[in-house]
């Protein structure tokens, strides 16, 4: 017997309830983060565990606990800290 | 990148990245042995995508139509980068660094294997001896200090430093991207899909779905193929990319750049249901979800056999004006 998250998660993606996976449910095209926070306030589960795949994006920024906190002015820090311009190789092609 | 979009739209008021790049294209890695377990349920063998894009011309996109920059600082010693760590929560300052997913407790390959990933570090957890990180899978997650020392210390016997990462914006820029590098895009994506190598394009779905049909009647225990998530998030991409196209550039283009979004959101559902198939197969230990990979594989196959046409036909309108 499929619990309810997986019976609308299955509805809103259009597959099969035993698609679904137990812990990570996914999200499909067409289905908005506010669909997806929908079903998690209906359901009592976190977002962020709701949220995979396309949504992935949305879903990160989200969790930020304030999104309304802007970068602080932090003036020279980062290169005052030995910060330098790019990208490293390593954390573009690895 | 998915962690510097996240810092972008949360912190610098940039709503998406939809217009870096658009891409179809297939990379095999394909074992020499052939396909086979490296460390169950993972296989050997890598089914991904091609980036057009080298380093260079992406962070000049990124600059050119977004004015983000990036800056980073590597690491030899370990205490120092717990200390800068420190230093950038106490003032709430998102940094992204790396770290294998595969150090994550609670993920189903946890020591089986290494990635390249990237999370945010929100400082010091709750709990002793953690760090706050926010990763797309596990939303803010407390990691043991033990994991991240590790992470470190494979990147240092790598020989190369642990790197971590700022991102920055020049708020002034905000460009729309170029019709040439969007036809270069296009063009990229053609030569890659009509590839006669094995390891590249069209050439190389046919010879994966091969060996994965063959695989599936060797062994009965579930599996999942390196790099093939990163599909299915390709075609959601190209899917924004198209929904954010200018339109002065796309007038006389209206029923090609439509037929394409036609074909990539039926192929984003397919690779989706796909990569789907393999992740519960592996966190239910269910064989049986895997029972219809060979009939999608074909479905997709035959659909994306039209691909290089319609690029080729959309190329030719946007070029025309």
């Amino acid at each position: 017997m499929e619990d309810d998250l997986t019976q609308e998660l299955a509805t809103i993606l259009g597959v099969r309830p035993d698609m679904i996976a137990r812990d990570v449910a996914f999200a499909e095209q067409g289905i908005s983060a506010a669909d997806v926070r929908q079903v998690a306030l209906r359901t009592g589960r976190k977002a962020p565990e709701l949220i995979w795949g396309g949504m992935t994006i949305a879903g990160l920024a989200e969790c930020f606990t304030n999104p309304d906190t802007r970068e602080p002015d932090t003036g020279n820090l980062f290169a005052e800290m030995g910060f330098v311009p790019g990208l490293p190789d390593a954390m573009y092609y690895e | 990148m998915g962690s510097c979009e996240a810092i972008a739209r949360s912190r610098l008021e940039v709503p998406n990245f939809n217009r870096l790049f658009y891409n179809c294209s297939f990379a095999y890695n394909r074992a020499a042995s052939g396909l086979d377990f490296a460390a169950a349920p993972v296989l050997n063998s890598s089914f991904s995508r091609s980036l057009p894009l080298e380093k260079p011309e992406f962070l000049q996109r990124l600059s050119h139509c977004y004015g983000i920059s990036l800056s980073h600082k590597g690491y030899d010693d370990f205490e120092t980068l717990l200390a800068d760590i420190d230093r950038f929560a106490a003032q709430d300052i998102p940094v992204i660094s790396e770290i294998d997913l595969f150090f994550m407790p609670g993920h189903p390959f946890c020591g089986n294997t290494r990635d390249g990933h990237m999370m945010i570090l929100g400082g010091k957890g709750h709990a002793p001896d953690t760090l706050s990180v926010l990763e797309a899978v596990f939303g803010w997650s407390e990691l043991p200090l033990a994991s991240y020392l590790a992470c470190f210390e494979d990147r240092r016997h790598r020989g190369r430093p642990f790197y971590l990462m700022h991102v920055s914006r020049d708020a002034a820029i905000d460009n729309a991207l170029s019709l040439p590098s969007i036809l270069a895009d296009l063009s990229a994506s053609i030569d890659n899909l009509n590839s006669d190598t094995n390891d590249k394009g069209l050439s190389a779905l046919k010879v994966f779905s091969s060996d994965i049909v063959d695989f599936l009647k060797r062994v009965d225990a579930p599996f999942i193929v390196p790099g093939f998530w990163t599909l299915m998030c390709t075609y959601k991409n190209n899917l924004r990319f198209l929904a954010a196209l200018d339109p002065s550039l796309t007038a006389g283009a209206h029923k090609e750049v439509t037929a394409m979004q036609r074909q990539m959101a039926w192929l984003y559902k397919r690779w989706f249901l796909l990569n789907l198939s393999m992740e519960t197969s592996v966190s239910d230990d269910d064989f049986k979800a895997l029972a219809e990979l060979p009939q999608l594989l074909a479905t997709v196959f035959a659909c994306e056999e039209q691909t290089p046409d319609l690029i080729a036909a959309l190329r030719h309108a946007l070029e025309k004006g």
